[in-house]
């Protein structure tokens, strides 16, 4: 935990040192070049890497009723016997985090009743944490894209419906500091989890909340020239990148593509490619119907077996004695 | 105030004090599980011992030290110790501990030779209750063993119907001709 | 030496233990593992690096290139298996999987969280082949392969019992059955290996089931159980057995034919096919539904499976009916048609002969579940049942894991029982169905020298049935597994004494009313039936 905050720590004050020394054109240009082209390819490259690899058998969990009897009402959603069900699945499970959904849990109240509520703060801060967290990175196409799309703009207007300070505040920029707070606290204070997190897991969550706060410092306090700033990334998105609108930048704009570079480069290579790895996991995404259809194994090795004629060869007599058809009588079998 | 209430009063107290002792003693309580899951059937050994601690502290208050009343909770107590890791001695030291804790409750406010006595009867109260424990420690200890052996006959129940058949005698008695 | 004081005994603990776990090690001690495999027994398979090793010795005599065999088999399996490297890759660590473990709520050791089981393997992983493991090290949570990570390995991936339940609330759907299956495999490269679970894959291969049973003591030992049906019902069975020509092969796991309760099961199915009249056959070789193999390896899983297709083809069944058995339904439904299918030619999509239902969802392997195929038959009305018979019994049903997680068979079960009992009351919910726990001893941990050990596992199912037990008067619990019958015995003993436990298809021919029978005053297990004895 410690190491992981020290090293987002040093990350920002490395951005910050970069500036005084004036390396923001390394810092605003050269690295998120170079982190983009580091994600794509990395993700890329992961994402082949196991796809390339088979997958030899069928092994759905399944969470449901079977598809048997015509009068037996199959659970279609948590085990799928089609590939219209698996989407469906996948969908909810990726949109919706339907796994970890499930974790309910029950208790005998005084008396004899039982009572069943859900143990579901993981899900929803889980969940509250991915939408804010790609609402946000949508809402940054405001500084990509020229004219802004219509429905940008009315999510920005959506999101700052509190109207709470100037300039309006984004409840996805709470929430998701909320949120990310939260899973960080688990794994300080829930024993359990402490126990079996490693620098891994804390490393990501401060590095993001290292970036929302530069974000949100941006915004709401160190207010950077937002003018100035998207005249810089409109130019890195032609390739040419704008020196002079660099100039008019605060600080903690390049803290905060810092934070941004560091991310996209460690993804493809750290659990956060749990993003794509969960559309590939064969314990979700294939349909319960090996007895119906074929699965092919691409290595399937050749058959290997005790063969029944090898059997009797071995118990023929005593077959025989007890009144077993063989296929081989004793005495033919002599010869 | 007699000892008695004196305890009657810090019940609650003792009861969770006992009861996060024995969560110290399991390997679980090293992540926090047995006391941050209150469910009975994610975390049965918690909840047991939940329940239990609260009628064993009940029933040694109690005018009356109700064997059937204790003797069930010293069960679900012990039951489950008698499988863990735990040697015997671990295993019921739990109930000793008792002592302890209700004589740090008690120590202040022993002043009469009558608030002596009526903790010694508490201590000898516990002293059954260890008794009790014990006995159904080497209960459950003894049906662990019956149950390998009940396991191996009711595995091969038809091979030793088989072999009985073709001995002509039931398996397991002494072989005359031999002798 | 001073005595130690009750204090001092009972070590309190009130702190996370200081040390990672990647430092702690577990105690080899006697009935903390089930002991090894005989090398004759290895060799015999032909099984890799067999020697005569004692996991309460220091040394277990591993192989000197051990190292190599690891490395090398798990960069194997990380090629052959896009499952194995993506759930070393993609754990986030969130912990939803911890306490939904039955060793880890039974037993409390950390390393029985799901999450730590497959961390075990995924340090070692991480070390040999990320580059993050490579350089940082310990810091990127890797771990340097040595023998004590192996005995570590030995001692919690034989305390993980397949059930996949943890993989039911996993985000990512991590299957810790696939991950232990893979460092069994790995164990088994180093000629490691459990007696319990290779002797029966030894006999199996050789004489068609678990316990090395010839045929001609097989047949014998089922007509044992002909004569005691006769003995009860006055009806004569005489099942045909290794008989070519009979439309249906009929198999179930060995144990229900030689062990106490899965016989009265055997006995079931008996009277069941006797009453409708099935045209069917018994084999002696394909005498075993079980298959060991699934907890060695996928090549011993698969060797062992393909005796069935051998045996349907060379008797031209038109298809297989499967007893009532957990792992078994686990290899037939996910691994058995990519293993060894397709199909022998002979054989055609299962069509009930009695109602006529095809079994559309079996047209590839031609192999139906007997709950599948009875609550066909009680669908459409074709036996009599008289389920007053079983009115002395208050049942509840354990659904096995493998038939509940790898398959999805949860209402066929039902439907029979309550058609054949009147008193059914369901144990808790989030104990049942998906969520059904564990006896504590599937994947081959059913033996008696870890007794302790499956208790603890078998913990959280026996306070569902305590509950059960004490609510309802719970006196029966039913199950469709032969382990289940073999090791929910000592659970319900333990853990819920006076429940004893019931195969689905006994019940069944309890309740079923048979052409010529006598009237029944026993069941069958020859206890007398309440209200019906002699007048």
């Amino acid at each position: 935990m410690i190491i992981s905050l020290l090293a987002v720590t040093a990350l920002g004050i490395m951005a910050w040192l970069g500036t005084q020394m004036g390396l923001q054109y390394v810092l605003a240009a050269c690295l998120p070049y170079t982190a983009v082209v580091v994600f794509l390819i990395g993700f890329a490259w992961r994402i082949m890497d196991w796809a390339r690899r088979p997958v030899p058998f069928r092994i759905p969990t399944t969470g449901g009723q079977q598809k048997s009897l015509p009068w037996i009402k199959p659970a279609g959603l948590d085990n799928p016997s089609d590939a219209k069900g698996v989407v469906i699945r996948m969908l909810l499970e990726v949109l919706l985090f339907r796994s970890l959904f499930r974790n309910t849990k029950q208790t005998i109240e005084a008396g004899d009743r039982v009572v069943y509520w859900s143990n579901k703060f993981l899900w929803l801060f889980a969940l509250v944490f991915h939408y804010c967290f790609l609402l946000i990175f949508v809402r940054h196409f405001r500084f990509f894209l020229e004219p802004v799309p219509f429905g940008i703009s009315a999510m920005e207007i959506v999101d700052g419906m509190m109207q709470i300070g100037v300039p309006r505040l984004f409840m996805t920029d709470a929430l998701v500091v909320l949120a990310v707070c939260f899973l960080l606290g688990r794994r300080i204070f829930n024993q359990k989890v402490k126990y079996i997190s490693l620098i891994n897991d804390y490393f990501p969550l401060c590095l993001i909340l290292g970036l929302v706060g530069s974000g949100i410092s941006m915004r709401y306090f160190t207010k950077v020239d937002i003018a100035s700033v998207k005249t810089f990334t409109m130019s890195l998105v032609h390739l040419s990148p704008d020196v002079a609108a660099l100039g008019q930048i605060g600080t903690a704009y390049f803290v905060h593509m810092m934070f941004l570079s560091v991310l996209l480069i460690y993804f493809p290579f750290s659990k956060l490619m749990h993003m794509g790895g969960v559309f590939m996991s064969p314990t979700r995404n294939l349909p319960n119907d090996t007895r119906a259809k074929l699965h092919v194994n691409p290595w399937n090795p050749a058959k290997e077996y005790r063969t029944y004629e090898e059997y009797e060869d071995e118990f023929r007599d005593a077959m025989y004695e007890a009144g077993l058809p063989v296929v081989k009588l004793p005495e033919d079998a002599e010869e | 105030m007699s000892i008695q209430e004196h305890l009657q009063e810090h019940r609650e107290a003792i009861t969770a004090e006992w009861v996060e002792v024995i969560y110290g003693t399991y390997p679980f309580d090293t992540v926090g599980f047995l006391r941050s899951q209150a469910d009975a059937f994610s975390n049965p050994v918690g909840a047991k011992t939940k329940k239990a601690a609260e009628t064993i502290i009940s029933a040694l208050l109690a005018q009356e030290l109700d064997s059937e009343v204790v003797s069930p909770a010293v069960d679900e107590l012990i039951r489950v110790r008698a499988i863990q890791k735990f040697t015997p001695e671990q295993a019921m030291a739990v109930l000793l501990y008792l002592k302890n804790i209700i004589r740090k409750h008690c120590t202040p406010k022993l002043k009469t030779t009558a608030d002596f006595m009526a903790l010694l009867e508490l201590e000898s109260r516990i002293d059954s209750v260890t008794l009790v424990g014990f006995r159904i420690y080497s209960e459950c200890r003894d049906k662990v063993q019956q149950m390998r052996v009940d396991e191996f006959k009711r595995k091969h129940s038809q091979l030793l119907r088989r072999a009985e058949r073709i001995l002509e005698k039931p398996v397991g008695e002494p072989d005359n001709e031999n002798r | 030496m001073a005595m130690p004081t009750p204090e001092e005994l009972i070590k309190i603990n009130y702190n996370t233990p200081v040390e990672s776990w990647m430092d702690t090690k577990p105690e080899i001690v006697p009935g903390a593992v089930a002991y090894p495999a005989k090398k004759d027994t290895m060799e015999g398979l032909h099984m890799p690096n067999p020697h005569t090793w004692d996991p309460f010795e220091e040394d277990w005599n591993l192989p000197e290139n051990w190292e190599e065999i690891i490395y090398n088999g798990l960069k194997e399996r990380l090629e052959k298996y896009r499952s194995l490297k993506l759930f070393m890759d993609i754990c986030v660590r969130c912990g939803a999987c911890a306490d939904k473990c039955h060793f880890y709520i039974g037993s409390g050791d950390p390393k029985n969280m799901p999450v730590l089981r497959a961390e075990l393997l995924r340090s070692v992983y991480r070390k040999d082949f990320t580059l993050a493991g490579k350089i940082l090290g310990k810091l990127a949570g890797a771990r340097k392969l040595d023998k004590e990570v192996i005995k570590e390995w030995f001692y919690y991936f034989y305390q993980c019992t397949e059930c996949r339940r943890c993989s039911l609330y996993c985000p990512y759907g991590i299957d810790t059955a696939e991950v232990t299956m893979m460092a069994r495999e790995l164990l088994h490269e180093l000629g490691l290996g459990l007696h319990w679970i290779m002797d029966p894959v030894s006999n199996c291969n050789r004489t068609g089931n678990h316990l090395g049973i010839t045929p001609h003591a097989f047949k014998e030992i089922v007509e044992f159980l002909c004569d005691d049906i006769e003995e009860i019902t006055g009806v004569r069975i005489n099942p045909p057995f290794n008989e070519p020509g009979h439309e249906v092969l009929f198999i179930t796991p060995s144990g229900d034919a030689f062990a106490d309760p899965g016989i009265y099961t055997f006995m079931g199915y008996l009277m069941l096919f006797e009453e409708i009249g099935l045209d069917y056959t018994l084999s002696t070789y394909a005498s075993e539904g079980g298959n060991f193999g699934l907890f060695t390896s996928s090549k011993v899983m698969k060797k062992l499976n393909a005796k069935m297709y051998a045996e349907a083809e060379r008797l031209g069944s038109k298809w297989i009916l499967g007893g009532e058995c957990g792992h078994m339904w686990r290899v037939i439904n996910q691994y058995m048609s990519t293993m060894n299918g397709p199909a022998p030619a002979c054989m055609e999509t299962p069509v009930s002969p009695i109602t006529g239902t095809v079994f559309q969802n079996a047209a590839e392997t031609k192999m139906v579940h007997i709950t599948e195929f009875t609550a066909d038959l009680i669908k459409h009305d074709k036996l009599r049942l008289d389920p007053s018979r079983n009115d002395h019994l208050r049942v509840t049903f354990h659904d096995s894991c493998n038939p509940a997680r790898a398959m999805g068979l949860l209402e066929e079960p039902r439907e029979v029982l309550k058609a054949v009992c009147n008193n059914f009351f369901e144990m808790p919910e989030n104990t049942i169905r998906e969520q059904t726990f564990c006896c504590g001893a599937g994947s081959g941990l059913n033996t008696d020298e870890i007794m302790e050990i499956r208790m603890r596992g078998a913990l959280p199912r026996g306070n569902a049935l305590r509950y059960v037990q004490e609510k309802h008067d719970v006196n029966t619990m039913a199950c469709i597994c032969a382990i289940d019958r073999a090791t929910l015995p000592p659970l319900a003993d333990y853990w819920a004494p006076g429940v004893s436990i019931y195969g689905t298809h006994e019940l069944v021919a309890n309740a079923l009313v048979m052409k010529g029978e006598k009237k029944r005053t026993m069941d069958l297990r020859q206890e007398d039936l309440p209200g019906m004895e002699d007048e």
